[in-house]
């Protein structure tokens, strides 16, 4: 075997990793490979696609370590009793504008309960209950709700007496009224 | 397939890099409160209950357990003075903590948790309620105190829960019982 300079050595190592040549015709195509240069079109178009290959890999890494398990709890106040509950009002989140208060109570409304909706903190007439909660956003092809947490207080003392949280990451999305439907029904069952 | 194991371990250790590391329960030395306000001191003693409080996993974000935000409240009562002692059960007062709300972010430079607690000290002497309040309270960490996201969403977390208890401890020192 001839002794190739170090170089030789790296890219020959290079092609036959790459399956580009094999051992033996790598004595033929190395007479007739150009010297490599990492500025011709050709091995820049390589360079990119290892450099795209990388970013891809880097992604579908993160997408997989970062997806979690949906999730889905409740937990109310030793005391609490939620089975008398009749009335409930919504408070609107500051700067909600999925509307997602009007889901709220349209979903008690639906479950059997009277339910009204608004931007006070306060309801204009006594109810049972008040209801708060916490809708988080996140982007990936398109806009969907990844957390929704739903507080529910005494209507009288205003102390919060459960609440309830359901997490749905970009796999296992689902729509708006689906995750209130869930997190209504596990915190009021 | 052979193709690919470069770029693959190459993602992986980017990936490793982005996330650094696991998520940690809040401390609870971090959260022990300091009251500035005169303390009142009560002659009785008083027993801790916490629920609502949420255990941490190694892969979720840092949550505030209901075994650490006891912990931080019997400390922050023993350093006030507020009680003549702080026991384990059966005594004079109960003093009863629902952890209803600890709002965090998903993501973001600057984390802000809001938190919301539930509080009622019980008389088991008369079986009445002398004391309720509903404490809302919240704290921002930012890049600069822990550039990790875990750690920083950890602080934030440990912030909102002392002040919390400060608030706490502060309309509970004015009370004559």
């Amino acid at each position: 075997m001839t002794t190739l300079p170090l170089s030789q050595w790296r890219r020959r190592k290079l092609l036959v990793k790459k399956g580009i040549v094999n051992s033996r015709s790598w004595q033929i195509a190395r007479n007739r490979a150009p010297a490599y240069n990492p500025r011709t079109p050709k091995n820049k178009k390589h360079r990119e696609v290892v450099v795209k290959r990388i970013l891809v890999a880097c992604l579908a890494c993160a997408a997989l370590l970062l997806s979690a398990c949906a999730t889905l709890e409740s937990v109310k106040a030793p005391d609490a009793n939620l089975k008398g509950l009749k009335t409930f009002y919504v408070v609107q989140e500051t700067g909600d504008d999925h509307g997602i208060d009007k889901l709220i109570a349209a979903r008690l409304t639906g479950m059997g309960y009277t339910a009204t909706c608004g931007e006070a903190a306060q309801p204009a007439s006594r109810v049972d209950a008040v209801v708060t909660y916490q809708d988080r956003w996140m982007w990936d092809i398109t806009m969907y709700m990844i957390k929704l947490d739903v507080q529910l207080h005494d209507g009288e003392s205003g102390a919060v007496v459960a609440r309830a949280q359901s997490m749905r990451p970009s796999l296992q999305r689902k729509s708006p009224e689906s995750m209130v439907q869930e997190v209504l029904g596990e915190m009021l069952k | 397939m052979k193709k690919t194991t470069g770029p693959v371990i190459a993602g992986l250790l980017v990936s490793a890099a982005l996330i650094g590391g696991c998520a940690s329960g809040s401390k609870p030395d971090a959260m022990v409160a300091q009251v500035v306000a005169p303390v009142h001191k009560n002659a009785g003693d008083v027993s801790i209950a916490v629920s609502g409080g949420k255990e941490t996993s190694k892969m979720g974000a840092s949550q505030i357990s209901n075994d650490a935000f006891a912990q931080a409240l019997r400390d922050s009562i023993e350093k006030a003075g507020l009680f003549s002692n702080v026991a384990a059960d059966g005594a004079r007062y109960r003093l009863t903590s629902f952890i209803g709300k600890v709002d965090q972010p998903t993501f973001g430079f600057s984390f802000t948790v809001k938190m919301e607690v539930s509080y009622a000290l019980k008389d088991t002497k008369s079986g009445n309620t002398v004391w309720t309040k509903d404490i809302n309270s919240e704290y921002t960490a930012t890049p600069g105190q822990a550039f990790a996201g875990v750690q920083r969403l950890r602080l934030a977390n440990e912030g909102a829960a002392r002040e919390n208890i400060r608030q706490a401890l502060t309309e509970m020192a004015a009370l004559t019982l």
